[in-house]
């Protein structure tokens, strides 16, 4: 009986070394070692056949059995590491050209200019301590104008040339500057005051520096013991974050109905060889561009959304988003950002 | 307002600065200087008077402010009284009718008048401001206008029918031809200068051609008048005529200075023709408008400008510009002169002392206030966050205008009945406010195809309007395009156009960034640009919140289109409240791997999509973790009309793993669910 057994063992290692010899793959190691080894393999079976032996021919054929196992076992593990430092080999020797370029899932888009603007802005008045509001673009006479001192037939009402709506009843009105909000915020929230409101505002004016719809950010700081060094601190300080510190900014008396005193805010420039650019503080100045008007917030606006104008003072301003963004790029027709011109857009990407 | 620097300096030196440094004086006192133009041997400076400073519309108030400006003497307007022969009660009668419109109106006779050009240094005076040279008594009157800011008119004495003038209304509205030929339309409540049969002139606007001064004219009635500001505004404005006299009538001119300009045109004119001038003249005020007198407590200058300002320099600068000061310590009363109606409150002083003492001497200091956490508009973190993540996936910003031209809406066939139309455009086409995005992002689509794009991407998040009962109603809305290629060419990449897929997923990416999950996609109420077989409108369970898909083909022919465009909008406040009710709610991770299972079925091509993932989730079993389709495949394999769509669905329990058999009975299970509800049939590989 063990005589069979053993034959049996020896006619296993014999094909299974033969087939050993031919392995190639690491599957077919795999599948060889299942064939083998396993637990339903042809060295198993033959273990599994030891019951039917007597106590002297156990230990020969189990010894043998054994001899067989551990030695294709080694023959397989050194045959599995040749196998993986060839895979090594052969991937190492696989060359990409590495100049080729990369695969992307999409080309970036970006966000519109004036929003980066906007953006930018926002969050230095937010590091200020400015709340953000937002209003109504379809306004009417009262908000637009009367409550800000406009009363109907105020020649500073041909300031801004409105476009008005057809509508049954009250004149309805797109706005013209973001003001309104000023008056809507005072109207639920009591003094302190500080917020900016950023949005469109309407015309009607068309050419290179003039867009029928533009943006601004309107500003109102309102509580006791503002004055005018605040105003010009405040709006200073603003400038400086978007132009650098040593921009060179003069504050020029004005008009607005709304504000009193009234200023505009202009920035020195200085013509090179190369172009216009800002002027540096120390610096010559060549001109002086408008950025934003601003003011002291008029007795007449405080009474209309019953604040007590001996108790409170603030200042307000708005600025135009569209003409800060033209200084800081360069740009020069106020068109191009409503035209979605792709190569206009992705040069702020 | 054109002032040559040789006329300024007639009433005052200015301390002998030049017209650069005046220039820039003028400008840092509120007076922008925006031009200075050398002429001749003198200089134009060119200045932008804001509509609060009537007075800055003549050549005294210019001076007036360099006086101030460099403390220097300011010359008085002339007051020489020229005399004449006769009274002129006899000869012409004058009446107003209105004295709300006409507080005051003066006018005197002059007889014999020599109608000729007037000298060569007048004529070209007034070139160098821009006003035409005509004659000695027209260009009397503009003269002097530019010089004291009084408007005043000549009437051919001649032709004055009646030999009367009546300042009135009219009953009716009744056409009128005014000098420039062109034939105005007069209703009842614009202020006329009539003789006894009718108009002569728009009275503060312009006059007509009949009473006009002529070289035939022997004697003329001069007319200087303070008019209502508001009445002239309103004429002025309706007729669309702003006149050098309306521009100053309607801001108000000095009502206590008309018979000063009265003289000294009269002055002028006989100087100029030789005519003789009734020896008195008219002058019906019979409410005299009385200067101003304001409280200025002195403590209101530092309160508005953080610092004060020592007391003899604010004196010195008010009594400079014209105000008289009664009282003294720290709380004057001033008396305001009446050229300046833009000053009537204590801050209107504090402004006039601040801005002649330059802003510059304000320092600028930044405010203490209270710390705030500052608050946010809804939606405007969401709006930020959208901006940049679309702008991620791809997309441009746009912005474009919230008004479209009406080709623009009939074209796009946007709902007529809740048109907001423009009552006053910019030119000539009729427009409306937007009702949608669409329309402005499909134009920019195709100027940029036009340019050689070959793939557009944009987006917009704006505001539409639609008119909503007596209201304008304004809603946010997020919207986007896309056409042309799929990725950007490249060399691995196949050169794919986008199609109704990738507009869709941007918007279930949308909807997942703002956990709207459980989305039905229908042909409901599609907006009438898109086409009905490759659009869909999107909701959730609570209602419909926007549409995607394909520009109708029609819609792209007009346009010039040669590739499908798709196009999504969305209302952006629902996306913004469903992300501020979207916590993340933490949940431990399945520690175990899921079992995968998939099947492919052959179905009937009108069987949708959704009704397949509907139905297996239907089968309530709790291991379903997810349901992908993976593939779909429609072909001559196939028998007609039938396609096959590929799912894995993954199955998970949260507490063990599954056995591979317990994994095949549930999966079976579904299956044959799926085979006797919808009659599919398995397809086996």
């Amino acid at each position: 009986m063990s005589h069979d057994l053993l034959g049996q063992l020896e006619q296993i290692e014999h094909t299974a070394r033969a087939e050993l010899a031919r392995l190639a793959e690491p599957d077919a190691v795999q599948a060889f070692r299942v064939r083998y080894l396993g637990r339903k393999g042809a060295l198993t079976g033959i273990l599994r056949q030891m019951g039917t032996l007597t106590a002297e021919e156990r230990p020969r054929v189990g010894q043998r059995a054994n001899e067989i196992k551990t030695c294709l076992e080694h023959e397989l593990s050194r045959l599995q590491q040749a196998l993986q430092r060839q895979a090594v080999s052969s991937d190492l020797a696989d060359r990409l050209d590495v100049t080729l370029p990369g695969r992307r899932l999409s080309r970036l888009g970006h966000v519109h200019p004036i929003t980066a603007m906007m953006h930018e802005l926002q969050t230095i008045f937010l590091g200020l301590g400015f709340s953000i509001h937002d209003g109504p673009n379809v306004e009417n006479e009262y908000y637009n104008f009367e409550a800000l001192n406009m009363p109907a037939d105020h020649p500073a009402r041909d300031m801004q040339d409105t476009f008005y709506l057809h509508s049954e009843g009250t004149h309805c009105l797109l706005r013209t500057h973001t003001s309104p909000v000023q008056i809507r915020v005072m109207e639920h929230q009591k003094p302190p005051i500080r917020v900016i409101v950023p949005g469109a505002v309407f015309r009607r004016d068309a050419d290179v520096t003039h867009s029928p719809m533009f943006h601004q950010i309107e500003g109102l700081f309102v509580d006791e013991g503002i004055n005018f060094m605040h105003l010009k601190g405040v709006l200073t300080k603003v400038v400086e974050e978007i132009f650098g510190d040593g921009v060179c900014a003069r504050f020029r008396p004005s008009y607005f109905p709304f504000t009193e005193p009234s200023a505009e805010m202009d920035l020195g420039y200085t013509k090179q060889p190369d172009g216009v650019r800002l002027a540096r503080r120390g610096e010559a100045v060549s001109g002086w561009l408008e950025i934003l008007g601003c003011g002291m917030v008029d007795p007449a606006v405080f009474e209309a959304v019953g604040y007590d104008a001996s108790q409170c003072t603030g200042f307000a301003f708005g600025l135009g988003v569209e003409r800060i963004a033209m200084l800081k790029w360069g740009i020069d027709d106020i068109r191009e950002f409503f035209e979605s011109d792709v190569r206009f857009l992705e040069q702020f990407a | 307002m054109r002032v040559p620097l040789r006329w300024l300096k007639e009433f005052t030196d200015g301390r002998g600065h030049g017209a650069e440094d005046i220039a820039d004086l003028l400008t840092m006192a509120g007076l922008e200087v925006e031009l200075c133009e050398a002429r001749g041997d003198d200089t134009i400076l060119e200045l932008a008077v804001t509509p609060n400073r009537p007075d800055c519309l003549s050549i005294y108030g210019v001076a007036r402010e360099v006086a101030a400006l460099c403390k220097c003497k300011l010359r008085a307007l002339p007051r020489r009284v020229p005399e004449g022969d006769g009274p002129i009660a006899g000869r012409v009668h004058v009446e107003v009718h209105d004295t709300i419109r006409c507080p005051r109106y003066a006018a005197r006779l002059i007889e014999d008048v020599t109608i000729t050009p007037s000298p060569r240094s007048v004529q070209e005076r007034l070139e160098a401001i821009g006003l035409r040279a005509i004659n000695n008594v027209v260009d009397a009157t503009n003269y002097v206008m530019w010089e004291m800011g009084q408007p005043l008119h000549a009437y051919d004495f001649e032709s004055l029918r009646g030999r009367c003038i009546h300042v009135r209304r009219l009953t009716e509205e009744q056409p009128f031809t005014t000098l420039d030929g062109i034939e105005r339309r007069i209703l009842p409540e614009d202020l006329m200068i009539c003789d006894g049969e009718g108009p002569m002139a728009i009275a503060g606007v312009m006059g007509g051609s009949h009473s006009q001064v002529t070289e035939q004219t022997r004697s003329i009635v001069l007319e200087s008048a303070y008019f209502a500001p508001t009445s002239i505004r309103r004429t002025s404005k309706r007729l669309g005529m702003t006149t050098e006299s309306s521009r100053r009538f309607e801001r108000g001119v000095d009502p206590n200075r008309m018979v000063l300009a009265l003289q000294r045109v009269t002055d002028l004119i006989c100087q100029w023709s030789g005519g003789r001038p009734s020896e008195d003249w008219y002058d019906l005020y019979p409410t005299p408008i009385e200067a101003l007198q304001v409280d200025f407590p002195l403590t209101e200058v530092a309160r508005l400008l953080g610092q004060p300002m020592a007391a003899t320099e604010m004196r010195g600068t008010l009594g400079r510009l014209g105000f008289e000061i009664e009282g003294s310590g720290a709380r004057w009363s001033v008396r305001v002169p009446t050229d300046r109606p833009d000053v009537t409150r204590t801050v209107d002083l504090v402004e006039e002392v601040a801005r002649i003492a330059g802003y510059d001497r304000i320092p600028a200091r930044l405010p203490s206030a209270a710390l705030q956490t500052p608050r946010m508009p809804k939606g405007a973190r969401l709006a930020s966050l959208m901006r940049h993540r679309l702008a991620a996936l791809g997309f441009y910003e746009a912005i474009h205008y919230a008004f479209h031209p009406q080709a623009t809406a009939e074209q796009f066939r946007w709902p007529k009945a809740t048109h907001v139309r423009l009552a006053n455009p910019l030119g000539q086409e009729e427009t409306v406010l937007r009702s949608s995005l669409t329309g402005g992002l499909v134009r920019a689509a195709e100027r940029n195809f036009r340019h050689g794009a070959t793939s557009v991407r944009f987006f917009e998040l704006g505001r539409v309007f639609t008119q909503a009962g007596d209201a304008v109603a304004e809603e946010v809305r997020l919207a986007g395009v896309v056409g042309g290629l799929r990725h950007p060419i490249a060399w691995m990449t196949d050169q794919d156009v986008v199609n109704f897929f990738d507009i869709k997923g941007v918007v279930e990416q949308i909807a997942d960034w703002v956990g709207l999950s459980m989305l039905q996609w229908n042909a409901e109420e599609l907006p009438k640009f898109l086409h009905p077989g490759q659009s869909a409108s999107v909701s959730d369970d609570a209602a419909r919140f926007g549409y995607c898909g394909r520009l109708h083909p029609h819609l792209e022919q007009s346009l010039g289109l040669d590739q499908p465009l798709y196009a999504f909008e969305l209302m952006f406040d629902r996306l913004a409240s469903a992300a501020s009710g979207c916590r993340p709610q933490y949940q431990v991770p399945v520690r175990h791997p899921g079992v995968r299972r998939d099947v492919a079925l052959l179905v009937d091509g009108s069987i949708p999509a959704q009704a397949i993932v509907e139905a297996i989730r239907a089968s309530q079993n709790r291991w379903i973790r997810s349901v992908e389709l993976f593939d779909i495949y429609e072909g001559e394999r196939l028998p007609a009309g039938k396609k096959s769509l590929a799912y894995a669905i993954q199955y998970l329990d949260v507490r063990r793993t599954l056995t591979d058999e317990e994994v095949n009975v549930a999966h079976a299970d579904i299956v044959k669910g799926l085979v006797e509800k919808l009659g599919v049939e398995v397809r086996t590989a």
